[in-house]
């Protein structure tokens, strides 16, 4: 009876998103290519033939000949990462973009946007001069910043959470990145605020600007890290 | 080297955290009968906002289920159908449906603690009537105790003081029983151990349990209650109790919260990027002069976002404007799909098009239309406050049937036919053989579209599995049979539950219209007509609605009984933009020719979950009611989307109450107005406008 009520079960659920108009639920087609005759066969198929081709390098000098802003970016326990390019700009605020469409939005180094890599930002607001947002030296960065992330609520607005974000010098550390090694510090910036705790880490170089960044994203989407290869330029 | 960056940054993250860890401490959990509380009795705790609960009890003197929900932050509603044992003889059970409510009237702060009062059988005197005050303090972050003064079941032993006399059990609806007769002291202790997720709990009970020991062998030992939970996971919880000195019982619990997704939403494809257009952009507009170039250009367009699931059914461009009235088929939230659509405009029309006219559509009716200036537009993307901003500088309006002017492009109708699968769950409470009947339908939708306004639509379903109608038999309501036969019509099926040709028109942009003929319902075939008047930028409305009908046939897929009438109800719909909530009142002729009432409440969340109660009163006297006394439900509509890491609009409703009575039983009609155009105004538009840049 139990086997009977969940083959039921499975059969209306997946049924349930398969119309005229929407096509066959993805998971049944996910399944499906998974299981259908030769798709194993396929599959290795496809391995071997990705095993056979060379790998593709990516260094600075390839990032600068496209004449592209280009960061990338790591989720969760992705370890490759995934390339965006600057795709529109308002004011200070650029989005990039990668392949399948997966954006963010940097005002600076910062992460003031996310759509459809997980749970959305919807903005962020931050303070004027905030050290994240505008190339400044170490030694300069401030005490602290004010800063307001917005995410999916039942007002225009969203839902608000606000943070103090205090920073802190930490050692110096050398970046491999790419083809190249940069000398760099390791900046933290200690945010708590509405109930969260959160600490962001950004390796900056001596003229402030940053390569390399651990941002919270939110209380679900938790912490992405992006390298800024190519920064945006007016 | 990237790892090593991981590792300083968690370090990082770890070392700041543990400054201010936060222990789990002691969590709200539910008690013997569905219900946040110790285990027979109440606390003044609260679940999350918009929690959500079927519990499974069994108390070693009743059972059944129960479906918790909390309404509001403050406010938790709980239905519940439970079996009395040996409640009116030896071997002879009372099924009793209940709906109970808790308000949280303070929250617990310092060293104050939280205080509720509480109803169990809401304005229903009857076996579990009862009312509490109750406080809870927590001491430490393991520990809870709570002391409370109860009434009715709660006030029957040990009374340490009385109000007046509290009327006898009689299940009829009524207030004066309330705080009324005895009270008496209760109280209890919670601790959570050092067991991860093992809570052990202890009370001193003021239920005298007389009921129960009037029949059968059931004896109340002990006035102390004894319990444990364990939660596996946050969606499920397990609770065994040693009852009365005499009984064992167990509770299973699943949970979820609609406010807390399992899966994220947005794994697919984000929004297009949006450039303002360049200061010196070309201000020719002699495209525009020609008819052909304009109806093409929407034409293609129309194309375009066929893709993205947003179908283009009346199109109009000129120099600086476009008007589209569209059908959103993907995204479970109407402002994604306009934000999304003028994201897709802004970089696809001609840059002298500068106002974007999108009206949605909803079940083939124009609802709201939505003025968006493109250089607002490109103003705000991207920008902190672009919420607040696109919101205030959209404008909104009622859409009239059609786009005025000339050069009006619509396609042809590419899909007469569409189709789609469901899963349907009804409910029994009230089957000759006890409780519980539930069945799982898998229901096949088609429809055929004539016109825009003209459709046929045949709805078939087929049981998989179940056991409602089991052994039913025809029922003894004195009343016409109209709903309490309801088991007779759960055939092996398939069924065919609905064959109906539809007509909806709009009469003005804020009066829609729609006559419904053939076979409404599984149970009722006939004429249906209605009209509703709701603006779009108004948060109520009104509708009337008359039909006359005929009893189908239990077997005879297209045959008819006897009876046949004129039902009807005038209602007023009231989206009150509180925490989600919206009223409605249904005042006319039911079913049976019953004169009366039904008031609604539901919380609509912003994923799609809503949660209704409803309560009906008519003037069938409570007698002729049959099963329960004056009819009363809660229902939970349940959007497949939020178990799916994809935007679909898909949703199975389950329902607890409603199930078979004669009295207040109102024509189930599959597409009525208010409930097809209610997502698209003002009110709702501004509670999912966060979407509007997703």
């Amino acid at each position: 009876m139990k086997i009977a009520a969940a083959g039921a079960l499975a059969l209306a659920t997946a049924l349930s998103a398969c119309t005229s108009g929407g096509g066959t639920n993805p998971v049944v087609s996910a399944i499906w290519q998974k299981v259908k005759p030769g798709a194993q066969r396929d599959a290795r198929e496809a391995e071997a033939a990705a095993a056979a081709r060379p790998p593709i390098v990516v260094t600075f000098e390839k990032i600068k000949a496209t004449g592209l802003a280009i960061v990338r970016a790591r989720v969760g326990e992705d370890t490759n990462g995934v390339m965006l390019y600057a795709r529109s700009v308002n004011d200070n605020y650029v989005t990039f973009a990668s392949q399948l469409q997966q954006t963010m939005t940097l005002q600076g180094s910062l992460i003031t946007a996310s759509r459809a890599i997980g749970y959305d930002l919807l903005s962020l607001r931050t303070d004027a001069g905030d050290p994240v947002t505008v190339p400044t030296a170490p030694k300069n960065w401030p005490e602290s910043v004010t800063r307001d992330y917005r995410f999916t609520g039942d007002t225009p607005g969203g839902q608000l959470i606000s943070v103090r974000c205090r920073f802190k010098e930490g050692p110096a550390y050398t970046l491999e990145l790419l083809d190249k090694t940069f000398e760099t510090t390791l900046m933290q910036s200690q945010c708590s605020g509405d109930g969260e705790r959160f600490t962001n880490v950004h390796l900056v170089q001596d003229d402030g600007q940053i390569l390399r960044s651990a941002q919270w994203l939110g209380p679900d989407q938790g912490m992405v890290e992006i390298d800024i290869l190519e920064p945006f330029t007016p | 080297m990237s790892a090593s960056f991981r590792q300083i940054a968690i370090t990082a993250l770890v070392g700041f955290a543990a400054q201010g860890a936060f222990a789990q401490g002691l969590v709200p959990s539910f008690g013997n009968l569905g219900s946040t509380g110790i285990i027979d009795m109440p606390n003044a705790a609260m679940q999350p906002d918009g929690e959500t609960s079927w519990s499974f009890i069994n108390n070693g003197t009743s059972n059944g289920g129960a479906l918790n929900f909390q309404l509001l932050p403050n406010v938790e509603a709980t239905a519940r159908i439970v079996s009395l044992d040996d409640w009116t003889a030896v071997g002879e059970s009372f099924s009793d449906n209940t709906l109970d409510l808790k308000f949280r009237l303070l929250e617990e702060r310092d060293l104050r603690p939280a205080f509720a009062i509480g109803f169990r059988d809401f304005l229903s005197n009857g076996p579990t009537s009862s009312e509490y005050i109750v406080a809870s303090k927590s001491i430490g972050e393991n520990l809870r105790v709570s002391a409370g003064l109860g009434w009715g079941r709660l006030g029957s032993f040990n009374p340490v003081l009385s109000i007046g006399t509290r009327p006898a059990v009689d299940s009829e609806l009524g207030y004066s029983h309330m705080f009324a007769g005895d009270a008496a002291l209760f109280g209890g202790v919670e601790w959570q151990t050092p067991i991860n997720n093992l809570t052990l709990k202890a009370e001193y009970s003021s239920d005298a349990y007389t009921g129960e020991q009037a029949f059968g062998d059931f004896t109340r030992n002990s006035p102390f209650n004894l319990g444990a939970e364990y939660r596996l996971g946050s969606r499920l919880s397990l609770g065994a109790y040693y009852n009365y000195g005499s009984e064992v019982g167990f509770r299973v619990s699943i949970s979820g919260n609609p406010n807390q997704p399992i899966t994220p939403q947005d794994l697919g494809v984000g929004p297009a990027p949006v450039n303002a257009r360049p200061a010196d952009y070309s201000r020719d507009v002699s495209w525009a002069a020609v008819p052909q170039v304009r109806t093409k250009m929407v034409e293609i367009l129309s194309k375009a976002l066929a893709e993205d699931g947003i179908r283009v059914v009346e199109g109009r461009i000129t120099g600086d404007t476009l008007e589209l009235y569209i059908n959103n088929t993907k995204y479970s939230r109407q402002p994604m799909a306009v934000g999304r659509l003028a994201r897709v405009l802004a970089g696809s029309t001609p840059p002298t098009v500068e106002v974007f006219r999108i009206t949605i559509m909803a079940g083939g009716l124009p609802t709201t239309t939505m003025e968006i200036k493109r250089s607002d537009l490109e103003a705000q993307v991207d920008r902190p406050n672009a919420g607040p901003d696109s919101f205030a500088s959209t404008g909104f309006s009622s859409a009239p049937l059609h786009i005025a002017g000339e050069g009006v492009w619509s396609p042809e109708i590419d899909r007469r036919l569409t189709w789609g699968f469901s899963p349907n769950i009804p409910v029994n409470l009230f089957s000759a053989n006890g409780i519980g009947e539930i069945d799982l339908l898998l229901a096949a939708n088609a429809r055929y579209r004539i016109s825009d306004a003209f459709a046929l639509n045949l709805s078939v379903s087929q049981k998989l599995l179940g056991n409602i109608g089991d052994g039913a038999l025809p029922s003894a309501s004195t009343l016409p049979h109209v709903r309490s036969d309801a088991a007779l019509y759960a055939s092996a099926g398939p069924v065919v539950t609905r064959l109906t040709a539809d007509f909806q028109t709009k009469l003005a942009p804020s009066v829609y219209g729609r006559i419904s003929a053939g076979y409404l319902e599984r149970m009722f075939g006939g004429v249906d007509a209605e009209l509703l008047w709701k603006p779009a930028t108004q948060n109520w409305g009104l509708g009337a609605e008359v039909a006359f009908v005929k009893q189908r046939d239990f077997d005879d897929t297209f045959g008819f009984q006897d009876y046949e009438t004129v039902t009807g109800q005038a209602s007023l719909y009231w989206n009150t933009g509180w925490n989600d909530l919206e009223a409605q009142v249904d005042v006319g002729r039911y079913l049976a020719g019953d004169w009366g009432a039904t008031f609604s409440l539901s919380r609509r969340f912003t994923n799609g979950w809503e949660v209704s109660a409803y309560m009906t009163l008519t003037e069938v006297s409570f007698e002729d009611f049959g099963a329960g006394n004056f009819d009363k439900g809660i229902s939970l509509r349940i959007p497949f989307e939020w178990t799916l890491p994809f935007e679909s609009r898909s949703a199975t409703t389950v329902a607890l109450g409603g199930y078979g009575n004669d009295s207040g039983a109102r024509l189930n009609v599959a597409n009525r107005l208010y409930p097809t155009i209610r997502g698209n105004d003002t009110t709702d538009l501004y509670e999912t406008w966060g979407a509007y840049w997703q």
